[in-house]
């Protein structure tokens, strides 16, 4: 289980979410939606310890071990992922050698033994063909020279590789076009399973035709304002953010 | 006429005067020019950045014996064993050497230099205290030729040792002469390394005939004491192509010296190179690149890694003569700065007499974006796993241009493991 409790923070000192609160369970696809400034992508952030966040309160518990003092790579090989909007180019580092790291460093964390690169290769190959990913991919420099589908197939795999207990997934859709759309998509939908949960942060609703969430969540100015079904999320479309600005829908 | 040396004479001249005679002609004018000119200082233009008051505090010596040479750690390149030619103190050692028998494509001669001798060494010659330190007497000459036509492609290694037993720091010269016949090739490895306290001083002369190429592989893996004041000058024919990929860690002071003439058309020289820099190192390059004809090209990309208090310099002139019109000519230095007192001088200086070319230089100067370092924390990977990744990062684009894979990879490995040397000597607090 993940629990985000009464989560407030701030970036140079300026509040951006306040006393937030969200529980998500293993099996679970969560969406949080909001405008632009909402706050959306700093919980992102923060959940994996962004450098210069600063928590003023609260906690966030993966399966009730606090991660708020933790160190991001700690996060991470605790099983926390978080996609990135604008995924770093690293070039020079392999990206298959980069993932066979990331992979190891959680197996060192769990005393598992270290895959080595050819059982890895078997692995990341499979993991590929599953999501329809160019094998070309392993030979290329970490998201270097990738276009903007490209990089974020690439958090796709990197998710698929690491196997968290808990994704969130910073507006994945955007940039793609329909077709990358459909083929992310369809990759999230292959990893969600009753073992892991996942928050899907997104503007449109159009991502949520592909991916059917239980829960959405209206993120307005760092506080969720309005939990419901799928279906709120067609409301949201219809309807904009602005009457849930309103005092009496608050 | 004799020159009578200051009392307060550098320990350099000092040994200097003590091993050559300033008479008779002509080694003792050569000797009275170099004396006259005096070890240069900061004060002078090319040496700027060098800290060559440490040369001061320490006493020299030209005819120091050899030292033991058992087992000299060289550089090791696994496939090559058999082709390295193996240098103690710039004197050719054959029985060290694995490549004893030359072939039609490849031969060589030892004996008295001939650099002193060659036709262009007049119009060519250099003003360089360090180069014209090298050409005083009877420095160790080597001469390797590469037949007309011939393809050699698996590196040959010229593995550069030197030797001190004492706390005198020992001259060490010598000169490689390489001669590559019209249309042939040839992908050359050269490591220095050595022990104890020296002054390396050495020269590699590179003449490439019309149409001839050579891909130069170096490292440089001198223990931290040691003075390297280097030299290198390459004489480019027409449509002939030179390629270096250098790599090195610095010293107390190292000064590596490269002249690049073009003296055909469509002549290529692409000079590339990264150091990473701990402790006190410093690592100063001065390049002049001379384009004496028209429809050249030239590329110069350097990268430089800077950690503690290193120095750092890079003096990168290009000369265009009127001649040498539709010249191109690039030049390019990038550093990554891992502390605040580390030091980096960058000085581009274009010369340019035609009118129709294509001349452009950079520079910049970073530091690690917390932000990259940070995308790779969330995957798992360690803080000090992940800066290491990123620096590598910064310099793997010159690690690439190495073409010959097994090479790649070695060059590679010296570099991380020194990386990893260098990230170790960091506080925690300076990496936070």
């Amino acid at each position: 289980m993940l629990e985000i409790k009464d989560l407030s923070i701030s970036v140079e000192n300026t509040p951006i979410i306040k006393n937030l609160s969200l529980t998500v369970r293993r099996g679970e696809i969560h969406a949080i939606m909001g405008p632009n400034g909402a706050g959306k992508s700093t919980l992102a952030r923060s959940i994996m310890g962004y450098p210069g966040y600063e928590v003023n309160q609260g906690s966030v518990l993966l399966d009730d071990k606090d991660m708020t003092e933790l160190e991001p790579e700690e996060r991470a090989t605790s099983g926390l992922f978080v996609s990135f909007q604008y995924p770093v180019e690293i070039p020079g580092v392999n990206n298959a050698e980069f993932l066979r790291m990331a992979l190891n460093a959680k197996r060192n964390s769990q005393g598992l033994e270290e895959l080595d690169p050819l059982d890895f290769d078997d692995l990341l190959t499979q993991k590929m063909d599953a999501l329809h990913i160019d094998r070309d991919f392993k030979n290329r420099g970490l998201n270097e020279g990738f276009s903007g589908g490209e990089k974020k197939r690439n958090e796709i795999l990197q998710m698929a590789v690491l196997d968290p207990k808990f994704a969130i997934l910073d507006e994945t859709d955007s940039g793609l076009d329909i077709d990358a759309l459909r083929i992310v998509s369809s990759g999230v939908n292959q990893l969600a399973n009753e073992q892991n949960g996942l928050i899907l942060i997104t503007h449109y609703q159009r991502l949520l035709n592909h991916i059917q969430p239980d829960h959405v969540h209206v993120l307005l100015d760092g506080e969720i304002v309005k939990t419901g079904g799928k279906e709120l999320a067609l409301e949201l479309e219809e309807k904009g953010y602005d009457w849930l600005k309103q005092p009496s829908h608050s | 006429m004799t020159t009578s040396a200051p009392t307060t004479q550098p320990p350099l001249l000092e040994a200097l005067t003590s091993a050559f005679p300033t008479e008779p002609a002509p080694l003792g004018d050569e000797v009275r020019r170099l004396l006259a000119t005096g070890v240069p200082t900061q004060k002078h233009e090319a040496f700027r950045y060098a800290s060559l008051r440490k040369l001061r505090s320490k006493a020299f010596d030209f005819s120091a014996p050899s030292g033991a040479v058992d087992s000299p750690d060289l550089f090791v390149c696994s496939g090559l064993e058999n082709r390295r030619l193996v240098f103690v103190d710039g004197m050719w050692r054959e029985e060290l050497s694995s490549l004893q028998t030359p072939s039609q494509d490849l031969t060589w001669d030892v004996g008295p230099s001939q650099l002193a001798t060659a036709p262009e060494h007049h119009e060519l010659a250099s003003s360089d205290f360090f180069e014209n330190l090298n050409q005083l007497g009877d420095t160790p000459f080597f001469h390797l030729q590469v037949a007309e036509g011939a393809i050699i492609d698996t590196p040959i290694h010229l593995a550069f040792w030197n030797t001190s037993s004492e706390e005198t720091y020992a001259v060490r010269r010598g000169q490689v002469r390489l001669t590559v016949g019209k249309g042939a090739r040839i992908s050359l490895v050269t490591s220095t390394g050595g022990q104890g306290n020296y002054l390396s001083n050495h020269h590699l002369q590179f003449e490439l005939a019309h149409g001839a190429e050579v891909q130069h592989y170096a490292i440089q893996e001198d223990p931290e004491e040691s003075f390297l004041f280097d030299s290198q000058h390459v004489l480019c024919s027409e449509e002939s192509k030179y390629s270096l990929v250098a790599i090195g860690f610095g010293t107390e002071i190292t000064r590596n010296r490269y002249r690049v003439d073009l003296l055909g058309e469509r002549a290529i020289a692409n000079l590339r190179g990264t150091e990473v820099l701990s402790g006190q190192r410093e690592h100063h390059k001065v390049i002049t690149v001379h384009h004496r004809a028209p429809h050249c090209e030239s590329n110069q990309h350097f990268k430089t890694i800077l950690g503690e208090k290193s120095n750092a310099s890079y003096d990168g002139m290009i000369v265009v003569d009127q001649i040498a019109q539709k010249t191109d000519a690039f030049q390019l230095g990038a550093n990554l700065m891992l502390s605040e007192e580390a030091r980096i001088h960058i000085k581009p200086s274009l010369f340019i007499h035609a009118d129709d070319v294509k001349c452009s230089h950079g520079a910049t100067i970073g530091q690690l974006e917390n932000e990259e370092i940070h995308y790779l924390r969330t995957r798992g990977i360690p803080h000090a796993e992940a800066r290491r990744l990123m620096i590598y990062s910064f310099a793997a684009e010159i690690l690439m241009e190495i073409e010959n894979a097994p090479l790649q990879n070695q060059f590679a490995d010296s570099f991380l493991a020194r990386l990893i040397r260098v990230e170790d000597s960091l506080s925690p607090a300076k990496i936070s």
